[in-house]
């Protein structure tokens, strides 16, 4: 997979077109648009206006009242630089994709992770990334450096699927070690027991962070589509069963139904995002109806 | 099981397309990786097997389908002959050889011997079939086949018997025989004396089938043209000892030209001649020769009547049988102390000056012991209802040995008390007594509508002039229960049980459930006669019940029990069954430590010489160019086409199984998913 993939700039074209939306979403996402509730580091001028009685006297430009013997104040904006952890699982089950020709769900979920930073970064927030399987087998902290964000692609495009999923696991690790607030993305096929998930995500939001979860799951995951006898391997546990898909459909409909269900309404208990992705998706589609779905909750 | 179209049984190897296609299109097993099983790896082996089992009884069904299908294009056919005799095959020729081997026939055994050996002389044996059809009495068949070895040695032992001529019936057979062979040449050929008597049975309405030729090779009889015989004889069959004497009558033909003077014919019983009589018989007549005589003798009197100056081994010059004595019928009539319904009864059984078979002993209920009862052919219970347990058990021995018992219940009878004594050995229990419903017959009463007028009771009534068994009233009568083990031989007209009956041990006990007392009905006041007739055919029917038929033919079946021994005229022990009857005289049986004489007489039609031509039967049975045979419309012919459409018709029972089994597939079919 090539850089210019993940950076896919009609995409993120697409997406600039959609700014708008994203400053009244989310504070500080897109950097410039409105003030931020959050205090950063960086401070930048912006203009400056007339003394007046009240003003501290600190902020007086004693430059330009030598050059013009007028008192005038600079005037700051601060800046918001929000962390934002992009959490991609990578575990075998993610590497499943029935179109040979498409994307695996590992891909898209890169495509959009790399979406994503870039255009964090683009805004001037700090974008990191943690790639799991069983374990943590990545961890970029957020920075907001270009080099970072070359760094955070190469990460992306080297990365391989690896073990069984667990999710909770590496989530409560990651949990423990972010102690500066900002927003958590968990992008993964959830292919895991949803209460643990879920109780890791929590744990997430007791320490003050905007969650968003990406479900990501491949179309043949969604419609089971095989029609002859076919005998499955567990791509994670490696366990095979024989299956006639015309009698397992219905009951694999209902328990992916339950399972997304149990998911959804998980998240929306927890105050978290939850967006179910299938693989077929334009990327550009998927980030837009993610924002504004996220819009509506503003 | 024999097939009319049997060609169509190698379409039975279609029953493995559906297998065939089965194996073609089983499923594949691809094989796919997955994100993961955890969806479905709890049902899968489940549903896995549920489909196997039902892609078998699928399968299974689409065989069966086509096994079905195939075996009714091949037209199975009930049949309970053996396939040597019903088996349908092919060949080149077939030939029934119909060899008359009657009474009448005898001192022919060369002649038919050759006869038939010739008749099979132009046949290729392997290609060509033969069936060998010999008749005395009832046609014998060897056949058909294409394997002639058993024939010849049938035909070896071909020899007159002593049974009757029936030329129809064994063509009939032989006609019926060749139409199951596919053949393109079928021929009959007829063997026999063609004595008339012989086709006497023939009623017309059949043809040979179409194809079917026949032609007859007349053999001249033994006979003597100018022979008389006993032709037919009359005797009373059983009858109540008693000192009067009986008509006894024979027939005797003269069958030649020239009339015969002081011919003797004699009677003897048990071996002694009682009477001879002289008779003149005009020629081509025959004359009737009557001799009275009283049997004295309790059980079996064996007559002969004889033609004392011809052969004894002549046919038609013996005539025997046996006429069968009972002793007098001893009845106990036991009521209930003031009862006054028993006079009527005791007067009906054994009218005042009249004589009687039975001998009526009138008790009380509560003077009653065993020995009475041990004493007694037949025990009346008129309105009892208790019985000591020695008397009970008297009973049941009474009926144990053959006796019976007649129960009359009454209002003087309590249910629960008639239940503890007699349930064991009565038709049924008692429940209530009931009364005519109330509607317009309810003066009237209720009648006996239900009648079985062929039980020995009631047959009598059926003649013209006997009297009307609808005419007696009944107001009242029993309501039964428990009474599944009996046979009820009269309903009343709300179809309530009137008269039945139950077998216990070798005796017969019989309820009437209304009493003969003038409250309950008017059978004794207003239809006195047919009480008495009523009551003495019940009472007979008990005494007779054991009388069994003793007159047969020869060629007939001798009816025996499954425990009976039976040995022939000469003494010798026959173990072979059924027992056809083969020579006439007295066969045997033994049942137990009693004796049963069975008379066997030729067939009187056998004696007589007369001759018909060949013209006749073969105007008879052979069709005509054209004939519609259909358009005969004869009721034998109609019966025997539906018999064979209907021997024929288990193929429409294929195509209704293979409709169900279509449906139960297309229902499996449905449910099953192909993948």
């Amino acid at each position: 997979m090539s850089k210019s993939r993940h950076l896919d700039f009609n995409v993120l074209a697409h997406i600039n077109n959609m700014q708008l939306l994203a400053k009244v979403i989310v504070e500080g996402f897109i950097l410039g648009l409105h003030r931020s509730p959050f205090r950063g580091f960086s401070v930048e001028f912006a203009e400056y206006r007339q003394y007046a009685p009240g003003d501290d006297i600190k902020h007086i430009d004693w430059k330009v009242f030598g050059k013009s013997d007028r008192y005038y104040v600079k005037q700051f904006e601060e800046e918001t630089n929000l962390a934002c952890h992009i959490l991609l699982d990578a575990s075998a089950s993610m590497a499943y994709k029935s179109n040979p020709e498409g994307m695996s769900k590992l891909e898209y979920g890169s495509c959009i992770a790399a979406c994503l930073a870039y255009f964090m970064m683009r805004q001037r927030d700090a974008a990191g990334l943690m790639v799991f399987d069983s374990k943590i087998r990545a961890m970029l902290p957020p920075r907001l450096r270009q080099s970072h964000l070359t760094h955070m692609l190469t990460e992306l495009e080297n990365i391989k699927p690896g073990g069984e999923t667990n999710v909770s696991g590496p989530l409560n690790e990651i949990a423990e070690g972010i102690k500066r607030r900002g927003m958590v993305l968990l992008i993964s096929d959830l292919m895991d027991d949803p209460d643990k998930v879920l109780s890791a995500l929590q744990h997430f939001k007791f320490q003050g962070h905007d969650i968003l979860v990406f479900h990501i799951l491949d179309p043949a995951e969604l419609t089971f589509p095989f029609d002859t006898m076919t005998e499955f391997t567990d791509m994670e546990t490696g366990e095979k069963a024989l299956v006639s898909p015309e009698g397992a459909r219905p009951i694999y409909q209902e328990q992916l139904r339950r399972f997304l269900t149990h998911y959804e309404k998980g998240c929306a208990d927890i105050k978290a995002e939850y967006k179910l992705f299938d693989t077929r998706k334009p990327l550009d589609i998927a980030l837009s109806e993610y924002m504004f779905r996220r819009s509506k909750l503003v | 099981m024999p097939f009319l179209k049997p060609y169509f049984l190698i379409a039975l190897a279609v029953v493995l397309v559906p297998l065939i296609i089965h194996l073609l299109t089983r499923d594949q097993i691809k094989k796919v990786a997955f994100s993961t099983i955890r969806f479905f790896v709890g049902t899968s082996k489940n549903i896995l097997r549920k489909k196997k089992i039902r892609e078998a009884f699928l399968l299974a069904s689409r065989m069966l389908a086509c096994a079905l299908i195939a075996l009714a294009f091949a037209r199975p056919m009930f049949s309970k002959d053996k396939p040597a005799q019903g088996g349908r095959f092919n060949a080149e020729k077939a030939r029934a050889i119909v060899v008359d081997a009657s009474a009448s026939m005898a001192g022919t055994d060369k002649s038919i011997r050759k006869q038939s050996e010739d008749a099979l002389s132009d046949l290729s044996e392997g290609s060509d079939a033969a069936v060998l059809i010999g008749f005395s009495g009832k046609p014998s068949v060897v056949g058909p086949s294409k394997d002639f070895a058993g024939i010849r040695d049938a035909i070896s032992r071909l020899a007159p018997g002593n049974g009757g001529t029936d030329i129809a019936e064994a063509l009939r057979t032989a006609n019926s025989m060749l139409s199951g062979v596919e053949a393109s040449d079928k021929s009959i050929i007829l063997i026999s004396d063609l004595q008339r008597s012989g086709w006497q049975s023939f009623k017309g309405g059949w043809k040979l089938a179409p194809g079917i030729k026949m032609s007859i090779i007349k053999v001249a009889p033994a006979l003597r043209s100018d022979r008389i015989a006993i032709t037919e004889g009359d005797y009373p069959h059983n009858i109540v000892l008693d000192k009067i004497p009986r008509v006894v009558a024979a027939k005797v033909a003269n069958f030649s030209d020239n009339p015969r003077s002081a011919v003797e014919v004699s009677l003897s019983v048990n071996g002694k001649v009682v009477e001879t009589e002289k008779i003149n018989i005009p020629a081509r007549q025959a004359v009737a020769v009557r001799f009275r005589t009283a049997f004295a003798n309790t059980g079996d009197n064996l007559g002969i009547i004889r033609l004392t100056q011809e052969d004894a081994k002549q046919l038609g010059s013996a005539y025997y049988f046996n006429t069968r004595v009972n002793p007098t019928i001893t009845i106990t009539l036991i009521s209930q102390p003031g009862d006054n319904t028993a006079k009527f009864i005791a007067i009906a059984l054994q009218p005042p000056g009249a004589d009687s078979p039975f001998r009526i002993r009138m008790l009380n209920s509560q003077s009653l012991t065993p020995k009475d009862i041990n004493e007694s052919g037949i025990v009346i219970l008129n309105n009892v209802d208790s019985a000591g347990a020695e008397i009970c058990s008297a009973l049941n021995v009474l009926l144990q040995r053959g006796g019976g018992i007649i129960y009359l219940p009454g209002d003087k009878v309590g249910a629960e008390r008639f239940n503890n004594a007699f349930a064991a050995i009565s038709p049924a229990k008692l429940s209530r007594i009931m009364t005519a419903p109330a509607t317009d017959e309810q003066e009237q009463g209720l009648s006996l509508t239900k009648v079985n007028g062929e039980h020995p009771i009631f047959e009598i009534f059926q003649k013209p002039h006997h009297g009307d068994l609808s005419g007696p009233r009944f107001s009242k009568f029993w309501e039964l229960t428990d009474s599944q083990l009996s046979k009820v031989s009269a309903r009343f007209s709300n179809d309530r049980p009137a008269v039945l009956e139950r077998q216990i041990g070798q005796g017969i006990a019989i309820m009437m459930t209304s009493s003969i007392s003038g409250d309950w009905s008017n059978l004794v006041i207003d239809k006195g006669p047919m009480f008495v007739s009523i009551m003495h055919q019940i009472a007979r029917y008990i005494a007779m019940k054991s009388e069994r038929k003793s007159d047969y033919f020869v060629g007939d079946e001798l009816k025996l029990s499954a425990n009976e021994k039976i040995s022939d005229p000469e003494g010798g022990k026959i173990t072979d069954r059924p027992v056809i009857a083969t020579q006439p005289g007295f066969y045997v049986v033994e049942t137990g430590t009693e004796k049963f004489s069975c008379s066997v007489n030729v067939m009187p039609g056998e004696a007589d010489p007369t001759e018909m031509k060949q013209e006749e039967i073969t105007m008879a049975v052979v069709p005509v160019q054209g004939e519609n045979l259909d358009a005969a419309g004869d009721e034998v012919l109609a019966k025997e086409a539906k018999e064979r459409i209907d021997k024929m018709a288990l193929w429409r029972y294929l195509i209704l199984a293979l409709a169900v089994l279509l449906a139960g597939e297309l229902f499996l079919g449905n449910k099953t998913v192909r993948h």
